[in-house]
């Protein structure tokens, strides 16, 4: 040990403001995390066209135009397209959606229902 | 003037033999957090801010990341270490005329430290376009502490072996 590392009481208060820092921004998180609610966003040609929240007691239709005519289902935390007049009908077909980052889309029509927020799915990179 | 270059270059070859001598020994094998290393880089801007001055040091620090990613990083690394070096420059910078006052080589090297992941982590944010990266900082910053401490420790070896070769009681560097 010299005169570079004699520890000083500056030391001790830059390791107690680095100790805060991290603990706050932890606690930043786990606070965020808690209250952060699910929503589903609803968007045609990468234009948000509505952001529902994804209650127990939500219970919604939403019709949307453009190319073709589709209906979107908001029942509880789930989301569908309930019914689409385009020609795949692939977005019907992808049924209810409920966890974070799922999607379902309408192509023909441009129509993009995501979940953002919530749980994930349970499934690893497995199964 | 022609002293304190040729110091200044065998600084900055310093830095890069140092920074290498982390890349073949990756402390991310050991602790698998993306974006953490031993910064023993650093100790040798924190010399040559003691001993020549602030200009010198920030130099230092610019070629010796530029010389860096274009040996053995990448553009991001690249990005990454600039923001970093940057923000625990200026802590550096600020912290020094307090140097042996009321702070030691183990405040500047855990400040610098945490400074530079700081500055990593925003520079990601703003990349990555996500604030989520975020949370990825109170571990570094905690391994900050650890690496600062390694680092000072280092230091307090360093200096008076390079103070004796160097000589600089003998030289003005001003």
């Amino acid at each position: 040990m010299n005169q570079h590392t004699v520890f000083k009481i500056g030391d001790l208060v830059i390791i107690i403001l680095v100790i805060l820092l991290a603990a706050g921004i932890l606690l930043i998180g786990m606070f965020r995390n808690g209250t952060q609610q699910k929503q589903c966003v609803i968007s045609q040609n990468n234009q948000v066209i509505s952001i529902i929240p994804l209650q127990e007691d939500a219970n919604q239709f939403i019709e949307i135009g453009g190319d073709y005519h589709n209906v979107i289902e908001v029942k509880g935390t789930q989301v569908r397209f309930l019914s689409s007049t385009c020609t795949n009908q692939v977005c019907v077909a992808t049924g209810w959606i409920e966890y974070a980052h799922q999607s379902a889309a309408c192509l023909p029509n441009y129509v993009l229902v995501e979940v953002v927020g919530g749980e994930s799915v349970h499934v690893d990179a497995i199964s | 003037m022609i002293k304190k270059l040729t110091l200044s270059g065998m600084l900055t070859a310093l830095a890069v033999a140092l920074a290498y001598l982390e890349h073949l020994f990756p402390i991310q094998a050991l602790i698998p957090v993306p974006g953490v290393k031993m910064g023993l880089a650093n100790t040798i801007i924190l010399f040559a801010f003691i001993y020549l001055n602030a200009r010198a040091a920030l130099l230092i620090l610019i070629i010796r990341c530029m010389i860096q990613s274009l040996l053995f990083g990448t553009l991001t690394g690249f990005l990454f270490s600039m923001s970093g070096g940057l923000l625990a420059f200026s802590i550096t910078a600020l912290l020094l005329p307090h140097y042996k006052t009321r702070f030691s080589a183990f405040g500047l090297c855990i400040a610098g430290a945490a400074m530079h992941h700081i500055g990593q982590i925003v520079a990601a944010c703003l990349l990555f376009l996500s604030s989520s990266l975020i949370f990825y900082l109170p571990a570094l910053l905690m391994l900050s502490l650890l690496t600062g401490m390694l680092t000072g420790y280092v230091c307090s070896f360093l200096f008076p072996r390079l103070e004796r070769v160097i000589d600089l009681q003998n030289t003005k560097y001003g």
